[in-house]
């Protein structure tokens, strides 16, 4: 029994959490008016360098500065345990802000010289430093629960998918690895992809439906196998990719590590309906209307990539596949959550460290719920899917206007994004306020 | 421990004053949400006792709801001083939501489960 508070008291500095977060939401418009740039080349063609570079542009510019923020907040929260190198957290801010840009320039324009290497080094450090950060912090949880261990397994492909990235910096700068880079390329995607992003996301989802669906209770069975078989999965389909398939011409753990990776996609989304099923709060607003159809966008990648697993395709169709699978899996699942959850994350931290404190003051508060337009959510989630269905269905077909239609598409959301989540920093306390 | 049965006709109004106290999340009162196991005024030293939890012990508002029970109770007449036990036995659960507050969340029926927060090992 105690009569303190448990978690807030932990919680990093919000104006650190805050520079995470408006970086992201701000670098979501810049990588948008990027993809709109360059969208007459992403038709047709396969890993281009305008493509690899935009896709580091959404990873460094939006998902990771907002992802970053989101760890540092909630780690506290859902370990009950202060966040461990603050400072240290600072500073891989400011090397991932100089270094990210440094590397999305350079592979943008295939600019292989030694500022690659230096600029992926920063990026590199500062993901290293933030991962030491989020293990300092786990390290001291008296238990860890399925979500930790999502954390964990996501946190330690994040750290290898980095060192794979500088290596293929260094390779691009003066080749050495023995076999095509664009394989080598594949792991360190499939690492950051599903090894981050998704372990991450299937983690902290589990935990954050039942925080704010009210939706306690549910067996976690499914969602443990999938965390087995998805690490299973993962750590067979990058021995595959790093060396078995181009060293050794063997290709059975990559097969078997795609099918786990399916299985455990399919489990992750048996256990959300399991935990789905016991919300008391049974209306399902803008928010997680995003998260279901993340679901369902990663269950489209992953039938695109078992597709491409299974072979035979003439090399355009191949190539059109692989494109729609990178935008699926990257805009699709990961950007979708992100949308959805700093719908739900950003007003609570608004209402949290701003108003709070008036709490059973005279006037009555506004709901955190209340800090952000409904009505901008609603009419921001029909252009985001359909900008996106545009992008890959005229990467499969070639047809260069459906995919800058789906670029202009993501770009108004990406603006309206943040019109409306910097109209949450703006918003009064009061419900007797406009 | 206090209880929330035989609450004398100050305390019911103390009571009721907590319903500008919400989750943010929600917007339910706290009292609606099922969150205050008991409360008792002592009449002559002006101390309140609440005695309160959450519906999760991970539950990132435990600061401002529990500041905010004291900052309500605090504020009303004849209160000197307010107490905020915080505890989890036990522990909340979707059965002790009011019936408004049901409705107002669009909730059918009450699922019959508790928080769980067993760890697990791979």
């Amino acid at each position: 029994m105690s009569n303190t508070g448990l978690a807030t008291q932990f919680a990093p500095p919000f104006k650190l959490v805050n520079a995470h977060f408006l970086f992201g939401i701000l670098g979501f418009v810049v990588a948008a008016l990027f993809l709109n740039y360059f969208s007459p080349e992403l038709s047709g063609h396969y890993l281009t360098p305008k493509f690899i570079g935009l896709t580091h542009a959404f990873v460094f510019f939006w998902f990771l500065p907002v992802v970053f923020g989101a760890l540092l907040q909630m780690l506290p929260v859902l370990f009950e345990v202060p966040v461990r190198g603050v400072k240290t957290a600072g500073f891989a801010f400011a090397l991932l802000a100089i270094g990210g840009p440094g590397v999305y320039s350079h592979l943008v324009n295939m600019n292989t010289s030694v500022g690659l290497i230096a600029t992926s080094s920063f990026v590199t450090l500062a993901i290293l430093l933030y991962c030491s950060v989020f293990f300092r912090t786990l390290l001291q949880a008296k238990k860890i629960d399925l979500t930790g261990w999502h954390v964990i397994a996501a946190l330690c492909c994040l750290a290898f998918a980095a060192l794979a990235g500088l290596v293929l910096a260094f390779h691009l700068h003066k080749p050495f690895l023995p076999y095509a880079h664009t394989i080598f390329l594949r792991g360190h995607a499939h690492l950051a992809a599903f090894g981050f992003f998704a372990f991450l996301v299937m983690g902290v989802a589990y935990k954050l439906t039942e925080m704010f669906l009210l939706a306690y209770g549910a067996p976690k069975t499914a969602g443990k196998i999938s965390l087995s078989c998805g690490t299973t999965g993962v750590t067979l389909l990058s021995i595959g990719f790093f060396w078995l398939e181009p060293m050794m011409g063997i290709l059975w753990a990559g097969d078997l590590g795609t099918i786990l990776i399916g299985l455990s996609v399919i489990l992750f989304a048996v256990q959300m309906r399991v935990i789905l099923s016991k919300r008391m709060k049974r209306k399902l607003d803008a928010p997680w209307q995003h998260t279901i159809a993340a679901v369902v966008w990663l269950l489209v990648a992953f039938t695109l990539a078992a597709t491409m697993r299974l072979g035979g395709h003439s090399p355009d169709v191949e190539h059109g596949l692989g494109i729609a699978y990178g935008f699926i899996g990257l805009l699709g699942f990961v950007g979708s959550v992100i949308i959805g959850q700093l719908y739900k994350i950003v007003p609570f931290l608004v209402w949290l460290h701003k108003f709070s404190h008036l709490l059973g003051g005279d006037r009555p508060v506004k709901p955190a719920t209340e800090l952000i337009s409904k009505k901008a959510m609603d009419l921001l989630w029909m252009p985001w899917h359909l900008g996106l269905l545009c992008l890959v269905i005229g990467v499969l077909s070639g047809q260069a206007n459906a995919v800058r239609a789906g670029s202009l598409l993501v770009l108004a959301v990406a603006v309206g994004l943040a019109i409306t989540l910097i109209g949450v920093y703006r918003a009064t306390p009061y419900q007797d306020e406009s | 421990m206090t209880s929330l049965d035989n609450l004398s006709a100050d305390e019911q109004c103390l009571l009721a004053s907590l319903e500008t106290v919400f989750d943010p999340e929600t917007g339910i009162g706290v009292v609606d949400m099922g969150l205050i196991y008991g409360l008792a005024l002592d009449a002559d030293s002006g101390l309140v006792k609440v005695t309160m939890t959450l519906t999760t012990p991970a539950c990132p508002m435990a600061d401002a709801l529990t500041d905010g029970v004291k900052r309500r109770l605090g504020n009303q007449n004849g209160v000197q001083s307010v107490e905020v036990d915080l505890t989890f036995e036990p522990a909340w659960s979707p059965e002790m939501v009011s019936e408004s507050a049901r409705t107002k969340m669009g909730m059918t029926s009450a699922p019959s489960s508790t928080p769980s927060d067993k760890g697990f090992s791979v």
